[in-house]
């Protein structure tokens, strides 16, 4: 790591630790977003990390970003949710895809916080097979008429734009798709309930409805007919700052169980000294070592401009698991009080099951990882 | 008025603790270990901040330390200071808070033109709270220890500070030097793009012993007055007894307790 990253991670640390701890628990238990912090979040470019400076941004590497996200996820996952789907998903394809006016006219709101993103893919019968979504977007005079139920909407509740995948091209059954931003206040635009989720509890998932809304042209990113090719695109993005998040639950999970084995005492001994705690805490230890490098490598590949899609499918998929197993093994050793909302251990196992499923499942990861494998040994 | 000159000195700190950390001769080995911003420091530099949003001028940020520290001196600029100049020079190291005070005291008069010079009230690591007054003492200027909060009108200073159960008001004149203590409140959040900024395009300016005029005898390791014999350890232990017995046996022991540890003037 570079003095820089070093400084940045000190930075985030000291935000995550004094401003976000103190309200974590209370977030995940009133399932609210934590807008008394937006002040200083928007201060520190939360919301434009690696945004070109020339639209507010921070402009950081894809290896700092990786930092941020895992400090913030090491104290609230709930909040790195948010700031990690508002730039990878939803900022990262206007900025991408976009051309020079969409840039100018969307991008500063977003860098500043002030209007937050959302990225929508996801419908009732879509999810994994990309190509079944059913939103139909049907060209007009001007505009798109949209109708879309797109459900699961990461910052669904709070979004003042959301980059909608639907059918732009009705007579392309196979092809025919297209990005589209859709704006807070359009037409048919309506947010669902919030919905109530196991863990991620400070980020207001809801279900986006566009019920004939009228999406002007201008508002298409790229061109119809690519929608899928930038949705995968920005999903390999997207996983990137997931198996970040992930990495950090799992260090917070190790750091809690650390602390917790250390003041633990029995049998006249902290539990810290037994054996069998010791190698539950030496493996996550190490595996979180080799999360960490399957990580920063897949950052530091994007960064160099290399292919990092299989990189990313296999940092996501391990250090999801991983996170799972690392806050396992922490509720394990806190025992009974692990299964306690007194101590943070039970939030952050609740928080790490649902990093094995969005950005793409661990078996959609495998079956990336494997087509690659395919392709390479098949010639 | 002319436009003020606030410096800011700075110390990169061990982020473990000291003891794990030491050379031979019980110097920190800061190769070996994490360097941080002082927290005290941190919150000189947010006064300076403050100052200058209210009276203008420029925030100099000032730092002794090896080659390393360059990196607080960027935080510094991420944190708002105009112009950083780290001191540094193989012949700095291992001088004491003496040393230290000549050393930034040369830089401080290199600089010239300051109103005021702000130093974190204590570091982390070594904790003495020497370096500011020793330092005042040197650029002959008034100063006053742990202060929280600074106004400033007309040429002099208003300062407040915590004392024990009760609040104090100084009022002094410029050029002055203030430590200063932890600030009651959150300093404000730094931007990222500006950290980025302060450690990818903005200079920081390396004085040696040399530019700053001063003798290979008055810095570092020969220039100190003081040397560090041990470093060890330094265990709080708290011991607690029952007292048994009818109340006059109870409180006869307690009283002769509190005698022996010299909690009670015996007047």
């Amino acid at each position: 790591m570079g003095r820089k990253q070093n400084a940045i991670r000190r930075t985030v640390r000291e935000f995550a630790e004094h401003r976000l701890a103190p309200v974590a628990h209370e977030l995940d238990q009133q399932a609210r977003f934590p807008w008394e912090l937006m002040e200083p979040m928007k201060t520190m470019n939360l919301f434009g990390l690696q945004a070109a400076p020339q639209w507010g941004g921070a402009g950081l590497d894809t290896v700092s970003y990786v930092i941020v996200i895992e400090e913030l996820s090491r104290v609230c996952a709930g909040v790195a949710l948010a700031v990690t789907v508002h730039n990878s998903v939803s900022l990262f394809p206007i900025e991408a895809f976009g051309d020079a006016e969409q840039k100018g006219r969307l991008l500063p709101g977003m860098c500043s916080g002030d209007r937050i993103g959302a990225f929508c893919l996801t419908e009732p019968n879509a999810g994994s097979d990309i190509s079944s979504v059913e939103a139909s977007a049907v060209p007009e005079d001007g505009h798109y008429r949209l109708n879309a139920n797109k459900v699961w909407v990461t910052n669904g509740a709070i979004a003042d734009v959301a980059v909608v995948l639907a059918r732009t091209d009705p007579g392309d059954r196979k092809r025919g798709f297209g990005l589209l931003v859709v704006e807070r206040g359009m037409q048919g635009f309506s947010v669902g309930p919030l919905e109530d989720l196991c863990g991620m509890r400070a980020n207001p998932v809801a279900a986006l409805i566009m019920n004939d809304c009228p999406v002007p042209r201008k508002n298409l990113l790229g061109r119809s007919g690519d929608g899928i090719r930038m949705a995968l695109q920005t999903l390999d993005v997207g996983r990137v700052g997931i198996a970040a998040q992930a990495l950090g639950i799992a260090q917070g999970s190790l750091d809690a169980s650390v602390e917790y084995a250390a003041q633990r005492r029995q049998f006249k001994s902290p539990i810290l000294q037994f054996q069998s705690v010791q190698n539950m805490l030496a493996d996550t230890a190490t595996e979180l070592d080799a999360a960490r490098l399957l990580v920063y490598r897949a950052a530091w590949l994007r960064d160099s401009g290399a292919a990092f899609s299989d990189a990313s499918a296999k940092a996501k998929l391990y250090a999801s698991e991983l996170a799972t197993r690392a806050a396992s093994r922490g509720v394990q050793i806190h025992g009974g009080y692990g299964y306690s909302k007194s101590y943070p251990i039970e939030r952050y196992w609740r928080d790490a099951r649902i990093t094995e499923i969005y950005e793409g499942t661990s078996e959609m990861q495998r079956l990336v990882i494997a087509r690659g494998l395919a392709r390479e040994g098949g010639g | 008025m002319t436009s003020h000159g606030w410096v800011v000195c700075v110390k990169q700190v061990p982020r473990e603790p000291v003891f794990k950390r030491v050379d031979t001769y019980f110097r920190v080995d800061r190769d070996r270990t994490e360097g941080i911003l002082n927290p005290a420091d941190r919150d000189a530099l947010e006064m300076a901040r403050e100052l200058r949003e209210k009276h203008g001028g420029r925030i100099v940020a000032i730092s002794m330390g090896p080659p390393q520290a360059e990196e607080v001196l960027r935080e510094a600029l991420a944190c708002g200071a105009d112009r950083a100049v780290l001191l540094s020079d193989p012949a700095f190291a291992g001088a004491d808070t003496l040393a230290t005070a000549r050393t930034l005291a040369a830089a401080i008069r290199k600089l010239g033109g300051f109103s005021l010079v702000l130093c974190g009230a204590r570091t982390l690591d070594s904790d003495t709270g020497q370096v500011g007054p020793q330092l005042a003492e040197m650029l002959d200027i008034a100063m006053a220890s742990r202060a929280d909060r600074v106004s400033c009108r007309e040429g002099s200073l208003r300062v407040e500070r915590r004392m024990d159960g009760f609040r104090e008001t100084l009022e002094m004149p410029l050029p002055a030097l203030l430590t200063v203590e932890r600030l009651q409140r959150t300093p404000a959040a730094v931007s990222l793009q500006s950290l980025e900024r302060a450690f990818d395009g903005l200079p920081v300016e390396r004085w040696t012993r040399e530019d700053l005029g001063l003798e290979p005898g008055e810095v570092g390791w020969e220039g100190s007055a003081t040397w560090a014999k041990d470093v060890c350890l330094w265990e709080r232990k708290r011991s607690g007894e029952r007292v048994e017995g009818d109340v006059q046996t109870a409180v006869d022991r307690i009283l002769s307790v509190l005698l022996e540890h010299n909690t009670l003037s015996d007047s």
